[in-house]
């Protein structure tokens, strides 16, 4: 467990690179330290090499979908049980319809933000999921 | 009475105690959007830190250098930034996949409905921009817009936004010379209408009406025309256009122009207490990072919610959260072109039940209306697709809090009660509806980042009791200035006590909780015997009167007292004025507030005049009060009388 003053490492696996490259400048701004990747594929080959403390990942992307990426993350040793926070245009009812509340997908999803977001509660979220205590299910 | 000693200048008697706690329910606490006192509590001590992380909520051409440069009292927020307001309400959601969600469901007077989505709002923005550009507008022109209720006033303003040109939007029931004073003081080169609008079964000649106030208008070049119905109207060859014609012949794509943080977005004029109307000018970016995260807090937005604000766009409120608010976070919004009341008296309800709205946000004038109506109409129909409820416009009354809360929202939804202003631009004071408990006729804290307290003359701090709100730090959303008079913003809102501490002029106390109560405008408080009062507790204790459906009271001269009040009431449908009545009211406002608060006398009145914002006309019923028009009140029971009596008053109050 890292010591209270590290670094957190975060990877943000999202199509939209405009999007991406605000929220990186966002969250390198607010202290975390943030690798992008474009697409699920590429964003879980990247986890895979650097275990991020969380993943903040789209839904609707091109070769392999959020969905995909959260089955493989649970079938992944050692990425298993990295938090994800699902950020997507199409509302908490996408986290409900594929069970990530319940965390059927075995991935640990925290939270789903709508997207376009409101970076305050985005930080918000990040604390909650990043805290010890942190339990899957809410959203 | 004052919380404590002597009463100091600018203290207000803090009279009705309000003591009922409204937790909202456990299932919304969970889902809620902001949910953590931490965040509002750390935009309290860092609020340029909270902004700034705001403003990347939002998409940005060039990000600022700066986030705010405060030179009390002128401030510059995002300095250096480039961003479009269009482009933030329409093609970034576009972008992001949502070309296909509703971003308007219309429905006008007749029964008449259109649903636009984001990819429609898009396509009919850019061939309009392109349409105004041919038409010779550049960024910085003024462009007027008056309009009814219909998707296209949306689609100017966006137009407007997304070429840089300011528009400045005149309520469509405003008077041609209203629209003429408007249209000069801006400089507006061209003004888009329509032919009319329907309005409790008539129509609302528009374009008719523009006519007349076009005849001494020097600066408009062109005139845009949206035909809503076939109304019949006169056409100027070369001045006037169809809307139509012109996006037929436009191109479908319109480059949006980067504008810079601190370009004015828009005019919107105000009407003072006194002398002119004051153009309020908001600009680009700060404007949007305050509507849209005041709309993501306060009414906590999700994906599938049909937003309802009644507002009309000619106010702020519908600048605000019917447009650039909702629109910017990818919101879909009911709009209604007409009356509450037509054809019945449940015509809102039954909108709600047929789209499903879930967030309702409407004024305190339009829910004493409906309770003077009766529950049976909102009975009618399911509203069980409500979630939340806002109220704006006035502080409400604890009683038309709770009907409200019971009969519309069942008993299960939040409501925030929203304090604000057009020059404040957005929320500046309400609950948070998944962190905080309510306080039926009581705002509750200042939002996220807004910084606000209530003084008295003299500056110094009411920590619990009346006085004088003050918002003590500046907040992006803040008016920039007065179209054309930089002294006047001075003078108006910044020199109460020092250049850096904004004036509402509103009263307002504070409680030991903390929430702040509004106890409305500083102009209006009364001084009774020594007492200050401030007229909205003497009104909010009779309409907690079983048979009062509104209440307006306004101070009189008095020989002994200095002041005394009158009360103007209209009772409930099945109640008579009577002696009798009037003796229980004055005793139920003694046992509600006490013997200083006893109206000197009630006037029973058929209807209380308003102005077409709802606001009441404080400035006739003084006058009646006082004998100068009017010498037999009791013809205040024909309702006829009351409106004339508001058209020869109504420009004196509003223009």
């Amino acid at each position: 467990m890292p010591g209270p003053t590290a670094v957190r490492k975060i990877l943000i696996i999202d199509d939209d690179q405009g999007f991406a490259l605000a929220l990186a400048h966002f969250l390198g701004k607010a202290g975390y330290a943030v690798r992008r990747a474009e697409n699920g594929e590429e964003g879980l080959r990247m986890a895979a090499q650097e275990f991020p403390d969380l993943i903040l990942l789209d839904f609707m992307m091109p070769i392999k979908t959020g969905f995909e990426v959260c089955q493989e993350l649970r079938r992944t040793p050692g990425l298993c049980a990295v938090p994800v926070i699902v950020l997507t245009a199409f509302g908490q009812n996408i986290g409900e319809i594929h069970g990530l509340r319940q965390g059927e997908t075995g991935a640990q999803v925290r939270a789903v933000l709508e997207k376009p977001i409101e970076p305050n509660v985005l930080l918000e979220r990040l604390v909650e999921a990043l805290s010890p205590q942190a339990q899957p299910g809410g959203v | 009475m004052p919380s404590s000693g002597r009463p100091t200048a600018g203290e207000i008697a803090d009279l009705l105690a309000e003591e009922r706690r409204i937790e909202p329910p456990e299932e919304f606490k969970r889902l809620a959007y902001l949910r953590s006192r931490q965040t509002r509590e750390r935009s309290w001590a860092e609020p340029e830190q909270f902004w700034e992380n705001a403003a990347y909520g939002l998409d940005w051409f060039h990000p600022w250098d700066q986030v705010l440069d405060w030179k009390p009292p002128h401030a510059r927020w995002f300095v250096g930034g480039k961003i479009n307001a269009s482009y933030n309400c329409c093609d970034r959601h576009i972008r992001a996949g949502q070309r296909n969600k509703a971003a308007i469901i219309w429905e006008g007077e007749p029964g008449d409905s259109r649903v636009l989505t984001y990819g429609d709002v898009y396509r009919e923005v850019n061939l309009f921009a392109n349409a105004l550009k041919s038409l010779g507008v550049v960024k910085g022109d003024r462009v007027a817009i008056y309009m009814p209720m219909v998707p296209e006033a949306v689609i100017a303003m966006l137009a407007c936004a997304r070429i840089g040109a300011i528009h400045s939007v005149v309520f469509g029931g405003f008077s041609p010379e209203a629209l003429r004073d408007r249209i000069n003081d801006a400089g507006a080169k061209v003004l888009i209408t329509a032919d009319g609008s329907y309005r409790r079964g008539q129509i609302l000649p528009l374009k008719h009406d523009a006519d007349y106030a076009l005849r001494e208008t020097p600066s408009i070049e062109h005139v845009v025309i949206v035909q809503r119905g076939d109304f019949p109207l006169r056409v100027k060859e070369g001045r006037d256009h169809w809307y139509h014609r012109l996006i037929q012949e436009a191109d479908p794509y319109c480059e949006p122009v980067p504008c810079d943080s601190e370009d004015p977005l828009f005019i919107l004029y105000t009407s003072g207490t006194t002398g002119k109307p004051k153009g309020i000018v908001h600009t680009t970016g700060g404007y949007l990072v305050g509507t849209y995260t005041t709309t993501r807090h306060v009414f906590d937005l999700r994906h599938d919610d049909v937003y309802w604000c009644t507002a009309d766009i000619g106010w702020i409120t519908g600048h605000s959260y019917l447009v650039y608010g909702p629109m910017s976070a990818a919101a879909t919004c009911m709009m209604y072109e007409g009356a509450p009341n037509w054809p019945d008296r449940d015509r809102f309800w039954a909108i709600i039940e047929k789209y499903g709205v879930s967030i309702f946000y409407t004024a305190p004038t339009a829910i004493r209306t409906f309770m003077k109506w009766g529950e049976e109409w909102p009975a009618r129909h399911r509203l069980s697709s409500l979630r939340l409820l806002g109220s704006v416009g006035e502080p409400i009354n604890p009683e038309a809090w709770m009907w409200y809360h019971r009969h519309i929202g069942g008993g299960r939804c939040p409501i925030v009660d929203t304090w604000w202003q057009t020059e404040t631009g957005m929320i500046m004071i309400s609950t948070l509806p998944g962190l905080d408990f309510m306080k039926p006729g009581s705002a509750g804290l200042p939002v996220p980042g807004v910084r606000a307290t209530v003084y008295n003359t003299a500056k110094q701090e009411i920590a619990t009791g009346g006085g004088l709100l003050a918002v003590t730090h500046p907040w992006p959303a803040m008016l920039r200035g007065i179209w054309g008079d930089p002294q006047r913003y001075v003078d108006t809102y910044w020199s109460k006590w020092d250049a850096g501490t904004y004036f509402p002029a509103d009263g307002a106390k504070r409680s030991a909780d903390g929430y702040f109560t509004l106890l409305g405008r500083v102009d209006d408080v009364l001084n009774v015997a020594g007492h200050r009062i401030g007229t909205m507790e003497v009104e909010s204790a009779l309409v907690d009167h079983p048979s009062v459906a509104e209440a307006a009271v306004v101070g009189i001269s008095h020989e002994i007292k200095g002041q005394a009040l009158i009360a103007f009431v209209t009772l409930k449908e099945g109640q008579t004025a009577s002696a009798e009545v009037e003796a229980n009211l004055k005793e139920h406002v003694v046992r509600k507030i006490g013997a200083l608060a006893r109206p000197e006398k009630v006037v029973f009145s058929a209807d209380l005049p308003k102005t077409r914002s709802g606001k009441i006309m404080r400035r006739l019923l003084r006058d009646i009060g006082e004998g100068k028009i009017l010498g037999d009140t009791t013809t205040l029971a024909d309702a006829a009388i009351v409106e004339n009596l508001k058209r020869q008053y109504e420009e004196k109050e509003e223009v």
